[in-house]
């Protein structure tokens, strides 16, 4: 079989075609041409990724990165998700992801920017191939036979156990999508400045190229932390691990840049200032990548170092973003100007939607700030480490301004506030009286808790009493409704947040049979528990019964597997999973007086957080798809 | 012209970013790699067993065979990661592989960690002050090495071992040195 062959060769090919979009960019190729060779770029690369995924799914060993990575005895769909659990299967994965986005992006960019998109794009797919070719190639083969005459038994290495959970295994290709999704903001942000302003600023692609990223890198990191919460085993959600920073970093420049491009759409405003955020929003996505990959920072995500693999992300990474920035220097102005003779008002009101949009986005850029360094800081000081203390104590800080204006922004009307609409009293009325609720209600006075509730309850009612526009169909409706649940999902993550980090009880303790312990208002009852041998782990696992006040709540089973072929410990958690409150229940080890450890946990509102955080998501899709729709009112575009 | 040097502070920070980086990935690679000597015999030592064991580790024990010797610790994370390799390696190859039980707060830590994880080691001694440690010029664990016939040091791996390290590097040394008189 030749298969793994031809996908290799397939990708080499399309490392040659992005070669050629560069010439053909230059050589002011017809728009069809270009576009065919997208088509052709993707189609390959698709065969070569399909191929792999073959290789994955037969558990062909003689492929390094199946035997690496793979496990003879994996169900079929952790077969396939093992491609991108080592760092050539990633690679791989992101870079056919590139190339789709990329593909995307030349198709749907306008007539005049088309030629510099495709410099752009080409070049950074050549250069990214040439990383995945060279330098971590999925394609390398290994000699089963030598293995096998050294006695060694070749049924795969299996990778890790903690990666057969559905939701770890569909975050990377998610968070991928996010990443490359960039692509096309930050390559119609380099074709435009290249064009010297000669064509129309390209609001529309740049607009719904980073909603659909934003959409992806939410999805993406949401379910990668509640992965992390539900099989990792230390009950948390976001442990500010360097690989986390990594997806958090480009995430945060999205949204501001989300957030900046409605006023560049409205009035021209901040024109180069998101140029700056779709460059950087790219750079951050592929920072991600080099600390991920290059495994210089230690992290629970990465995996073994190699100087060439992160020299190469490195100077990848420095070369693109210091081509955009250089650009930005050089022709930023022009385009500024050009864009400007179209469009007359450019102060902005402190007080007014734009001024506290402006404010947004430089406190998210310093929010993005704050996290890059804490997450490089150790590379400069191998002593110290920025740990979890370091960023909720300095990003609570601005997480408070930011929410206020989340929920004042949407009420505030456009320029100058001609008077003070009476509705800007509602919410902190509401949320006062939320606040003095929650005071009486909970024992815990502690400030951050009345902090949280104020804020958080701020966004959601002042989300929920948002007026629809009056005006522009269908299609603003969904744009207005979008924001409103946008705002109503962040409001209720905040608040999920400061509620289950604040309120949450832990207790290890040790459970013998039948025995009870109470934590928070629950009793939790040990009440079998047994040893089962499973056909690739031997699992000890408990039932537990919990109560609240007496009343039975739920049955819940506990897990703790030693996976035979890894030899690696997991455990499946027991999370108590409907409505606002969780118990958390891992176990730990066993005794030989029949005790057994139990790490218990209660934790508030957490649901509210993954709740928030798909309404986050549906209200950016709403958002998304509302200017695609027939507007009634002016169109925005220039 | 105050617009420009305002557009400049981007690129300086990339620049500082980039500094960052380069020395990352410049001290990524060169830690502890100055401290530590190959091609010279392994100390004296004879180390006492860790509890529950009835016999510790001596020079001895390596003597006139092709052995690794990884240094470990209960404490040490990246000893757990590397732990189930081991004891892949104990179980498919017939290699001597000796266990130095390094810096452990309660004597029966490092027993305790082995009866939970399994025991890959053939032989085990306890160093919880660095005595062989800081001998050998340890700088972290876990680390291993292959240490031949005559007793000397000739290869020496930082951080957890793992297959690509074994198959590429390891695992052929060990071929070629055991054909060595």
């Amino acid at each position: 079989m030749y298969l793994n062959e031809l996908g290799h060769l397939s990708l080499a090919l399309v490392m040659g075609l992005s070669l050629l979009q560069v010439f053909a960019g230059f050589s002011g190729a017809s728009s069809a041409f270009i576009n065919r060779t997208a088509l052709a770029a993707t189609l390959l690369s698709t065969f070569s990724m399909v191929v792999l995924v073959i290789a994955m799914a037969n558990v062909d060993l003689s492929m390094k990165i199946v035997h690496d990575t793979s496990h003879i005895s994996k169900p079929l769909f952790y077969r396939i998700s093992s491609l991108w659990a080592g760092h050539e299967g990633s690679l791989m994965l992101w870079a056919w992801c590139l190339i789709l986005c990329n593909a995307i992006g030349c198709f749907k960019i306008n007539e005049e920017l088309k030629a510099s998109y495709t410099i752009a794009g080409g070049l950074l797919i050549f250069a990214v191939l040439g990383f995945v070719i060279f330098f971590s190639s999925p394609w390398l083969r290994i000699d089963v036979a030598s293995l096998a005459a050294r006695g060694i038994i070749v049924e795969g290495q299996g990778g890790n156990p903690l990666l057969q959970d559905p939701y770890l295994a569909i975050h990377p290709p998610l968070l991928y999508l996010g990443y490359t999704f960039l692509i096309i903001p930050f390559g119609a942000t380099i074709a435009v400045l290249m064009n010297k302003g000669r064509s129309p600023f390209p609001l529309t692609i740049i607009r719904n190229g980073t909603i659909i990223a934003w959409i992806f890198l939410t999805l993406g990191i949401g379910f990668g932390s509640y992965w992390a919460w539900r099989e990792l085993g230390w009950g948390g959600v976001w442990a500010w691990d360097p690989v986390e920073n990594s997806s958090l970093m480009p995430w945060i420049a999205t949204t501001a840049l989300m957030h900046s491009l409605l006023l560049t759409g409205k009035s021209g405003q901040l024109k180069l200032w998101s140029m700056f955020l779709a460059i950087t929003a790219f750079a951050l996505s592929i920072l991600g990548m080099f600390l991920v990959r290059s495994g210089i920072i230690d992290s629970v995500h990465s995996f073994a170092q190699d100087a060439a693999r992160g020299v190469y992300i490195l100077i990848l990474l420095l070369f693109i973003t210091a081509s955009g920035y250089f650009l930005l220097i050089t022709h930023g102005e022009a385009v500024k100007t050009k864009y400007d003779s179209q469009k007359k008002n450019e102060t902005a009101e402190l007080v007014s939607r734009e001024g506290f949009l402006i404010i947004n986005n430089w406190l998210l850029i310093t929010c993005a700030l704050i996290v890059l360094l804490g997450t490089l800081y150790p590379l400069l000081n191998s002593r110290v480490s920025a740990g979890a203390p370091y960023f909720n104590f300095i990003l609570s800080f601005f997480m408070v301004p930011l929410l206020i204006l989340a929920a004042a922004a949407p009420l505030l009307s456009w320029g100058k506030q001609e008077k003070i609409d009476k509705k800007l009293y509602i919410p902190p009325i509401i949320a006062t009286l939320l606040t003095i609720l929650v005071l009486i209600i909970f024992e815990k006075h502690r400030i951050a808790n009345m902090i949280g509730t104020f804020t958080g309850s701020l966004v959601i009612v002042s989300a929920l009493i948002l007026k629809g526009p009056q005006y522009g169909g269908i299609g603003a409706m969904l744009h207005r409704n979008g924001i409103r649940l946008a705002h109503f999902g962040l409001g209720l993550c905040a608040v999920s947040i400061v509620f289950s980090g604040m309120n949450t009880v832990e207790k290890n303790l040790v459970f013998h049979p039948f025995q009870t312990h109470e934590i928070a208002d629950f009793e939790v009852k040990l009440k079998n528990i047994q040893q089962y041998d499973e056909p690739s782990y031997i699992a000890t696992r408990a039932v537990f019964e919990i109560t609240q006040k007496g009343k039975k709540i739920t049955q819940n089973t506990s897990e703790r597997r030693f996976y035979k072929v890894e030899k690696m410990e997991t455990r499946e958690v027991a999370i108590r999973p409907d409505g606002m409150h969780s118990v958390y229940i891992a176990l730990g080890q066993s005794f030989e007086n029949g005790g057994t450890q139990v790490s218990l946990k209660y934790i508030p509102f957490i649901n509210m957080l993954w709740g928030g955080s798909l309404i986050m998501v549906l209200g950016a899709c709403f958002c998304f798809i509302g200017p695609l729709l027939p507007q009634r009112e002016n169109k925005k575009e220039v | 012209m105050n617009k420009k040097i305002f557009l400049a502070i981007p690129l300086m920070g990339l620049l500082a970013v980039g500094g960052i980086l380069t020395k990352g990935i410049i001290d990524s690679q060169s830690q502890g790699t100055l401290s530590f000597e190959t091609n010279k015999p392994m100390p004296e030592f004879d180390l006492p067993p860790i509890p529950g064991f009835e016999t510790g580790l001596a020079k001895a024990d390596l003597l006139g065979q092709v052995s690794l010797v990884n240094i470990w610790g209960s404490w040490c994370v990246t000893c757990e990661y590397e732990h189930p390799i081991l004891l892949e390696l104990a179980a498919k190859t017939n290699i001597p592989l000796y266990g130095i039980d390094w810096r452990e707060a309660k004597p029966e830590d490092g027993s305790r960690w082995l009866k939970r994880k399994g025991n890959p080691y053939d032989k085990i001694g306890a160093d919880p002050r660095s005595v062989l440690a800081i001998q050998l010029g340890i700088t972290g664990a876990p680390e291993t090495l292959v240490v031949d016939k005559k007793g000397i040091i000739r290869w020496h791996h930082e951080g957890a071992l793992d297959w690509d390290i074994l198959n590429k590097e390891l695992l052929p040394l060990v071929e070629k040195l055991k054909e060595e008189e």
